[in-house]
């Protein structure tokens, strides 16, 4: 795919939410998170002749913002929990046409951010990418097997924890 | 509503709910194209004259980039070990040579001793004498 300025600044209105939303949600750090969306852009920018198509864009920038967010996190080297609540209540003050109180979907990502990263990456690209589990076996290069058993041990932490820090909320 | 949506339970909803993707900034959003075109207007200017021509020794560089340079340490490594086997081989083959000019006069000078006592003793003179 040729990438002259005009189609960059489409995948770029296309994708931002996406790359920047999986940043976000496995960094756990707004500041972060925009670093590692510009360094998927700028490599989607260097590499985008060798893409065919816009699903093997969306592909390619789902596998790379994942792979920084998550060498991100270990340069890091600590948990984000820290930084978690300052996006929390901002990110969720539109989510009312989802049904869902923004205090609930606030409290359901700060509990995410507990979670180990191998979970926390399965889970977002699971429930907010709605990938199937075999999709994000082959976004990760791993099996499947690993990628169900981390889907079901994030999601029974995230239950046991919900079930005691928010039951009022969460059925 | 998805087509994967007919499983999820109650509390999987809520999770799906709960992460809807965010926008980043529009800040952040301007920051991506603009560094996105810094790009693309250095791209347009010939090598010699780019500020950071240099940039093929910065850690991110193009697969072919890559590959190509690898290709040539990989020549090089070859072509180099070829020639260090034949300098071996030849020091090898002089020094066998050598080894055997060596036995050959030495076989000579024992003949050419041994006449020369033989004579010696004819001639009624002992050597030790």
């Amino acid at each position: 795919m040729q990438i002259d300025t005009v189609t960059f600044r489409r995948l770029v209105e296309q994708h931002q939410s996406m790359v920047f939303s999986i940043a976000l949600r496995v960094t756990g750090e707004f500041g972060v998170a925009e670093e590692v969306a510009q360094d998927a852009f700028l490599e989607l920018h260097r590499s985008g002749e060798r893409l065919e198509g816009d699903d093997h864009v969306r592909f390619w920038l789902r596998r790379v913002t994942v792979h920084r967010a998550t060498d991100a996190l270990r340069s890091r080297q600590r948990r984000p929990e820290a930084a978690a609540e300052e996006w929390m209540d901002e990110v969720h003050t539109d989510t009312v046409a989802t049904g869902l109180d923004y205090r609930v979907a606030a409290r359901l990502d700060e509990l995410l951010q507990t979670l180990p990263e191998a979970m926390r990456v399965a889970v977002v690209l699971r429930y907010q990418e709605d990938m199937l589990p075999d999709e994000i076996a082959t976004l990760l290069a791993q099996p499947v097997a690993t990628v169900k058993s981390n889907l079901q041990r994030g999601l029974q932490l995230m239950r046991r924890k919900a079930a005691t820090t928010m039951k009022e909320y969460v059925r | 509503m998805s087509e994967h949506d007919e499983k999820l339970d109650e509390f999987e909803m809520q999770l799906k709910q709960a992460m809807t993707r965010v926008d980043a900034r529009a800040e952040t959003v301007a920051k991506f194209m603009a560094i996105a075109a810094e790009v693309h207007e250095e791209r347009a200017v010939p090598w010699r004259q780019r500020k950071n021509r240099w940039a093929f020794f910065l850690p991110v560089q193009p697969v072919w980039a890559m590959s190509a340079l690898a290709a040539v340490l990989a020549v090089g490594v070859v072509v180099g070990g070829h020639e260090v086997r034949e300098q071996r081989q030849a020091e090898a083959q002089q020094r066998a040579v050598a080894e055997r000019e060596f036995e050959t006069a030495s076989q000579i000078t024992d003949r050419a001793l041994e006449h020369t006592r033989q004579q010696l003793e004819r001639a009624g003179v002992r050597p030790e004498d």
